[in-house]
C-alpha cells in the first residue's frame, strides 16, 4: 500500500513539474450526460490549435496545454469543475461553457477574473452578461433568430420564386434552444408573416408523432425546427410518416454533414439551414479548415467547429500579444489583449489563422482577427455579429443559396 | 375525429415500445425484488451491439438476435459478479449498486462507441394509408415485434419449465425453495431472459428514435418503470397493460393538454393510479 | 495552486448536500420512508428564497443586470431561508400523504414521479422560474458591501457551517427526543408501534414535512452561495447522490449524513483527477470522452465497492437503550424489542422486521426479502416472525 501511495506521489510530481512551464487552458464543457458531444466536438479543434501553437515554439517557449473540466451537463458540476480548472488547476482562460454550465461558473469567474471565451453558448440570455470576462464566437440566438425570419420571408434568400407565408415553430424547451423562440417570433412578425403556431417540445423523446401532428394541423409550408441533430431528426422523420410535403429550416446545430447521414439525404433533401460565415469569400478558407482537421484528426469538421477554430486561434493570439506586449502572461492580460488581436482598428493587419498572426505580432504590428464564423470583433459585451450563410440540401450534402449580410437584419 | 384516432394510434405505438422493456424488467423485478437502475443499461447494449452487428456486415435480424444473447449472457455475468453476493443484504444495497452498475456500463458505452449519436441501420419508409388515417411503418414494425415477443415470453413462462419456475418463485419463493427449485437456476434464467428482452427493447426504441446514443436507456428508464409500477410489479401482463396505459397517457397528454411535459404525464398517471389502486392496476406479485 | 479556495468551494456544497442527506436521513434512517422525491423540496426551497429575495422588477439592480423574471419580492436573505425551510416542508407534507397510502417500492417510485412532475411543472412555469433560461442575479447577501468578493466564499461557507451546525443540532436533540423514538418505532415495526397508540400516519408525514423543511433550507444555501437558480439543477441525479451520501454514511445517524456527503463529494470530485494521469493523455486525443467517461466508471466502481464492502457505511446508528422506564424484559415489549432492532440497524443493509404482525401476512414468506435483513436483528427483533425473513407486504 505505501509503495502505491509513494508511486502515486512521484507519479503526481513528475506531472506537476513537466508542466510547471505550460499555460494551462481549461475546457468547460459536457463530456458526460446528455450533451456528451458538446465538448466532444470542440476539443479536437482546440487541440489541433494549441499542437499548431506549440509546434511554432509556444507562447514564449511555453506549450499550451488543455485541461478538460466536465460538467456533465448539470449546474454543480459546472460549478466544481470550473472550481478545479480555476483553483487548482490555474487555467489561464476557458473555452466554453455551455448556457447551462455558465450558471454554476458565472461567479466564480467574474470573483476571481478569468477570462472566458464561448465557441457554444448562443443563448440570448448572455446577450448583456456584463461581465468583462466573457466572450463568445458564436452568436447570439437573436441574431440567428431573425435571420431565420428574414430569409424565410424574402424569396431572394431562399433561391425561390416565393417566400413561405405558413410558418411553424418547433423549439425545444432545452436551455441551448429555448432563447431562438422570442427573436422568432418577433422577427416573423416584424417582416410580415406572423407564425402559424408555436410549439414547444420536451427534448430527448423517442418519438414525436403528436407533437407533429399537431404542428402539420396548420398546414404549415415551412417548419422552423429548433433542437438537436437527434430530436430534429425524429420530428422529421415523423412528419415524413404524416405525409409531410413542405420543407424545413434548421439552425447552425444541423448544417453539416453529419446530420444529413443522420437524416439521411431522402429526409433531409431540399431543407434550409442557417450558418454563421465571415464573408462571401471565406468559403475557401472554410474548406480549407476542413481539410486541415479532416487530416488532422481522420475526422470530420462537427458542430461547433469553427466557432472553437476562431476562439481557440483569437485566445492563442491574445496570449502571444501578451507575451510580446506585456512580458507576461496573466489572466488580466489576456483578458486585454482578446480585443487587442481581436477588434478592428486603424493599422491593423487582419489575420485569419494563428501563423500568420504570429508573423504579424512578431514583426510589430497590429491585428485584427477575421475568424471562419465571422469578423469575430466583440461588442461591449463579448458578442459577436456575423453575416449568415442561407443553405440548402442538394444532392445529399449542404450547398450555399444566398449570404445574408449583417445590414440585412436591421 | 381522425387526430383523435391518430393519436390513439400513437399512443399504442409507444406503449409497444415501452412494452417489452417493461415485461423484461418486470420478469427480473418479481424474482429479485430490487429496483434494478442498470437495467436501462441492457437496452443501450443492444441496441449499441445491433449497430456494431451491422457495421460488421450481418443483416439486421441476425444482428439483433446476437446482440440479445450476447446481452442475455452479459446480465448473467453482471448479476453474478455485483448482485448475487448481495441478495440478502436488502434492496437499497441491490439498489445503490445497479446505480453504481449504470454508471460503469453507460461509460463504458461512451468509451468505446464516443458521444456523438449514431444512426441506427433502418431505412427511411413512408406509410400506409388507411382510409384518412396515415399509418407509419415502424411502429407497426414495433407493434408486431412485441406482440411476438410477449406471446413468445407468455408460452415460456406457462409451458415451459423454467418459466414455470420462475412464475413460482415470483409468487412464493421459500415455498419454491422448498419444492426443490434452485434459486440459483431460477435467478441465472431470469437474469438472461430479462436481459435478453431488454436487449430487443432497446432495438424496438434506437428503430423509434433513429439515433442510438450512451444515455439513451438510461432517459428511457423511467418511463419503463412507470410501466411496470402502473401495472403492479412483478406481473409481466401488469407490465404489457402498464406501457399501454402509460403510451396512451404521453400521446393524449401531449395533444391535448400540452406538448411541453412530454413524459411526465406517465408519471401523473402512474401517481393518480397508485393512489387509487396502491399495489398497481393488476396487482403486482409484492 | 489555489487549494484552498477550491477546498472551500468544495466544502461549501459538500455541506449542502449533507443537509439534504440529515433531512433523508430523517425520513428514511429514522422513519424508515422510501423517500425518493428529495430534490422536489430542494428545488422548492432554492425557487422559494430566490424569488422572495431577487431585486424587484424595475428596480435600479434589475434593469442594470437586464434582467427578465417576473417575480422577485427584494426581501431580506434570512426571511428568504426560514421560508425556504417553510416551502420545502409544505411541499413534503403534500408528496408525503401519499405514503399514507403507499408503501416500500410504490412509495419508492411515486416519489420519485412526484418529484419529475414538480420538477416539470417548474420548468414550464416560465413566468414563475423563467423555465430553461433560469434566474441569475439571485443575491449573495453582504457581498461587495461588507464583505468583499476576494474573501466571500471563506465568510459563506462559515455561514453554511453554522447554519448547518445548528440545524444538525436541532435534528439530534429531534432524534433522541421521544419523537424520535416514536419515529424509529415506525420504521421498526409499524403495526406494532400504531397497536400502542402511535399516531403513525401523522408521525410518517411530520417525517416528511420535517425532513423537506431540511432540504428546502438545502435549497436557500444553494442558491445563494452560486447566486443563481435554475431547474435544470433539480434532476433525478440529486436525489440519487443524497441517497448515496446518506447510506454510505450510515442511515440512522445524523452524523453519518454528513459524514457520507463528504465522502460522496470525495469520490466525485477527487476523481476529476484521473485527468492528471499522463499516460491517459494520448488516448483523450482519440476521443474527448474517454477519460471523463473512464472518470464515471471508476465512480461507479468506488460507490458499488463501498456498499459491498462497507455495509453499515462509515457511521452506523448508534446502538440504542431502551428507556429504563420500559420493561426490564425487552423481549415482551415490542417497543423496545423494535428499538433494540434499531440499535443493529442503518446502513446500507436494511434490517427492518416485518411491519405486519403474522396474522396480517401473506400465506407465503418472502425468501428473497425486498427489505432484506441482518442475522443479528431479526431474531430479537420480532418473535413472532415465521422465519428470519419477514416479508415487506405493502398495503
Amino acid at each position: 500500500m505505501r509503495r502505491v501511495v509513494v508511486l502515486l506521489a512521484a507519479l503526481l510530481t513528475t506531472v506537476a513539474l513537466a508542466q510547471s512551464g505550460a499555460i494551462k487552458v481549461g475546457v468547460l464543457l459536457p463530456f458526460t450526460g446528455q450533451y456528451d458531444w458538446v465538448g466532444a466536438n470542440v476539443q479536437p479543434v482546440a487541440q489541433m490549435i494549441a499542437d499548431e501553437v506549440n509546434h511554432s515554439g509556444g507562447i514564449g517557449g511555453r506549450d499550451i496545454v488543455l485541461v478538460q473540466g466536465d460538467t456533465e451537463g448539470t449546474v454543480d458540476a459546472g460549478f466544481t469543475a470550473a472550481q478545479k480548472l480555476v483553483n487548482v488547476d490555474e487555467v489561464m482562460a476557458l473555452l466554453g461553457p455551455t448556457s447551462l454550465s455558465f450558471s454554476g461558473s458565472k461567479q466564480l469567474i467574474q470573483d476571481v477574473g478569468v477570462p472566458m471565451i464561448s465557441p457554444t453558448a448562443g443563448t440570448t440570455e448572455l446577450d448583456k452578461a456584463g461581465t468583462k470576462y466573457f466572450f463568445r464566437t458564436v452568436p447570439s440566438d437573436s441574431l440567428g433568430g431573425r435571420a431565420i425570419a428574414r430569409a424565410a420571408t424574402d424569396a431572394q434568400y431562399l433561391g425561390r420564386s416565393q417566400a413561405f407565408t405558413a410558418p411553424v415553430l418547433m423549439v425545444a424547451k432545452s436551455p441551448a434552444m429555448v432563447s431562438f423562440e422570442s427573436p422568432l417570433q418577433t422577427s416573423f412578425q416584424s417582416y410580415g408573416t406572423p407564425l402559424k403556431a408555436t410549439l414547444e417540445y420536451a427534448p430527448g423523446k423517442p418519438s414525436y408523432r403528436s407533437e407533429v401532428q399537431e404542428a402539420l394541423s396548420h398546414h404549415p409550408d415551412v417548419i422552423v425546427l429548433v433542437g438537436t441533430p437527434e430530436d430534429s431528426v425524429r420530428i422529421m422523420q415523423a412528419a415524413f410518416q404524416a405525409g409531410y410535403q413542405g420543407t424545413w429550416f434548421v439552425t447552425q446545430d444541423q448544417t453539416n454533414a453529419d446530420f444529413i447521414k443522420l437524416a439521411t439525404p431522402q429526409l433531409a433533401n431540399g431543407i434550409y439551414g442557417l450558418e454563421e460565415v465571415a464573408s462571401p469569400a471565406s468559403a475557401a478558407r472554410n474548406d480549407a479548415f476542413k481539410k486541415q482537421f479532416k487530416a488532422y484528426s481522420g475526422k470530420d469538421v462537427k458542430i461547433f467547429g469553427t466557432n472553437t477554430y476562431d476562439a481557440m486561434n483569437v485566445l492563442a493570439l491574445a496570449m502571444l500579444r501578451s507575451q510580446l506586449k506585456d512580458g507576461q502572461v496573466t489572466r488580466a492580460s489576456v483578458t486585454r489583449n482578446i480585443r487587442e488581436v481581436a477588434d478592428p482598428g486603424a493599422g491593423k493587419v487582419d489575420v485569419t489563422d494563428y501563423a500568420s498572426g504570429k508573423k504579424a505580432l512578431e514583426a510589430g504590428q497590429e491585428i485584427n482577427y477575421q475568424g471562419l464564423v465571422g469578423p469575430i470583433d466583440f461588442d461591449a459585451y463579448g458578442n459577436i455579429t456575423a453575416p449568415f450563410a442561407i443553405r440548402q440540401v442538394k444532392d445529399g450534402a449542404w450547398t450555399d443559396v444566398t449570404i445574408l449580410p449583417a445590414s440585412a437584419l436591421q | 375525429m381522425t387526430a383523435f384516432l391518430q393519436t390513439l394510434v400513437f399512443g399504442v405505438a409507444t406503449g409497444a415500445v415501452i412494452s417489452l422493456s417493461a415485461v423484461g424488467l418486470s420478469l427480473s423485478y418479481g424474482v429479485t425484488r430490487f429496483i434494478n437502475f442498470s437495467y436501462g443499461e441492457f437496452l443501450t447494449l443492444g441496441a449499441y451491439f445491433t449497430v456494431l452487428g451491422v457495421a460488421l456486415g450481418l443483416s439486421l435480424p441476425l444482428a439483433v438476435v446476437l446482440a440479445m444473447v450476447g446481452v442475455g449472457v452479459a446480465g448473467v455475468v453482471l448479476a453474478r459478479i455485483f448482485f448475487d453476493p448481495l441478495m440478502d443484504r436488502g434492496f437499497l444495497a441491490l439498489l445503490v449498486t445497479s446505480v453504481g452498475l449504470a454508471f460503469v456500463l453507460q461509460n463504458v458505452v461512451r468509451m468505446f462507441a464516443g458521444s456523438n449519436p449514431i444512426r441506427f441501420p433502418l431505412p427511411l419508409m413512408r406509410p400506409w394509408h388507411v382510409g384518412a388515417l396515415f399509418v407509419p411503418k415502424v411502429p407497426v414494425l414495433v407493434v408486431v415485434v412485441a406482440l411476438l415477443a410477449m406471446v413468445g415470453v407468455h408460452l415460456l413462462l406457462t409451458l415451459t419449465r423454467v418459466g414455470k419456475m420462475m412464475r413460482a418463485t415470483s409468487d412464493n419463493p421459500s415455498l419454491a425453495r422448498a419444492s426443490g427449485i434452485s434459486t440459483a437456476r431460477v435467478l441465472a434464467a431470469t437474469w438472461f431472459l430479462s436481459s435478453a428482452i431488454g436487449a430487443l427493447g432497446g432495438v424496438l426504441l434506437a428503430m423509434t428514435q433513429i439515433a442510438v446514443q450512451p444515455v439513451m436507456g438510461w432517459s428511457f428508464l423511467l418511463v419503463v418503470f412507470a410501466a411496470v409500477l402502473l401495472g403492479g410489479i412483478g406481473n409481466p401482463y401488469g407490465a404489457m397493460l402498464g406501457s399501454l396505459v402509460v403510451g396512451l397517457g404521453i400521446e393524449l397528454g401531449t395533444t391535448y393538454v400540452s406538448p411541453d411535459y412530454g413524459h411526465a404525464f406517465a408519471f401523473l398517471i402512474l401517481v393518480l393510479v397508485l393512489l387509487l389502486r396502491p399495489r398497481g392496476i393488476l396487482r403486482g406479485a409484492f | 495552486m489555489a487549494l484552498l479556495p477550491f477546498l472551500v468551494g468544495l466544502l461549501t456544497l459538500a455541506l449542502i448536500y449533507g443537509l439534504l442527506a440529515l433531512g433523508l436521513n430523517l425520513q428514511y434512517g429514522v422513519t424508515g420512508l422510501l423517500n425518493f422525491g428529495h430534490v422536489a423540496f430542494f428545488a422548492v426551497g432554492a425557487f422559494t428564497s430566490a424569488l422572495l429575495t431577487l431585486p424587484p422588477r424595475g428596480s435600479a439592480a434589475y434593469l442594470q443586470a437586464d434582467a427578465h423574471y417576473q417575480i422577485g419580492l427584494g426581501w431580506p436573505v434570512p426571511v428568504g431561508f426560514l421560508l425556504a425551510g417553510v416551502a420545502g416542508g409544505l411541499v413534503a407534507l403534500l408528496i408525503g400523504a401519499t405514503s399514507v397510502r403507499l408503501s416500500s417500492h410504490y412509495l419508492a417510485i411515486a416519489t420519485f414521479a412526484m418529484a419529475e412532475i414538480v420538477r416539470s411543472v417548474l420548468t414550464n412555469a416560465d413566468w414563475l422560474t423563467r423555465g430553461e433560461f433560469g434566474i441569475s442575479n439571485v443575491p449573495q447577501p453582504l457581498k461587495d458591501t461588507v464583505i468583499p468578493a476576494g474573501v466571500y466564499p471563506y465568510a459563506y461557507l462559515a455561514a453554511t457551517a453554522v447554519v448547518v451546525a445548528v440545524l444538525l443540532a436541532l435534528t439530534v436533540r429531534l432524534t433522541e427526543s421521544p419523537y424520535g423514538r416514536a419515529l424509529r418505532a415506525v420504521r421498526d415495526d409499524e403495526v406494532a408501534a400504531r397497536s400502542l397508540g402511535k399516531q403513525t400516519p401523522a408521525l410518517k408525514l411530520g417525517a416528511f414535512a420535517v425532513g423537506g423543511a431540511l432540504a428546502g433550507f438545502a435549497g436557500s444555501l444553494w442558491t445563494h452561495s452560486l447566486g443563481v437558480v435554475h431547474v435544470g439543477q433539480f434532476v433525478p441525479i440529486v436525489t440519487f447522490q443524497v441517497w448515496l451520501a446518506v447510506l454510505m454514511g450510515g442511515s440512522g445517524n445524523a452524523y453519518g449524513a454528513l459524514l457520507g456527503s463528504l465522502a460522496l463529494m470525495a469520490i466525485t470530485q477527487g476523481t476529476r483527477f484521473l485527468g492528471d494521469v499522463p499516460l491517459l493523455s494520448g488516448l483523450t486525443r482519440r476521443n474527448p470522452s474517454f477519460v471523463p467517461s473512464l472518470r464515471f466508471v471508476l465512480i461507479g466502481l468506488l460507490l458499488i465497492g463501498v456498499v459491498r464492502f462497507f455495509p453499515r457505511g462509515i457511521l452506523p446508528e448508534r446502538p440504542r437503550r431502551p428507556p429504563r422506564n420500559v420493561g426490564r424484559r425487552g423481549s415482551e415489549n415490542r417497543l423496545g424489542s423494535a428499538a433494540d432492532a434499531g440499535a443493529v440497524g442503518g446502513g446500507v443493509s436494511d434490517d427492518r422486521p416485518s411491519d405486519r404482525p403474522a396474522s396480517d401476512r401473506p400465506p407465503s414468506d418472502d425468501g428473497t426479502s425486498d427489505d432484506g435483513r441482518s442475522s443479528e436483528a431479526d431474531a430479537s427483533a420480532d418473535p413472532g416472525a415465521l422465519d428470519s425473513s419477514p416479508d415487506r407486504e405493502p398495503r
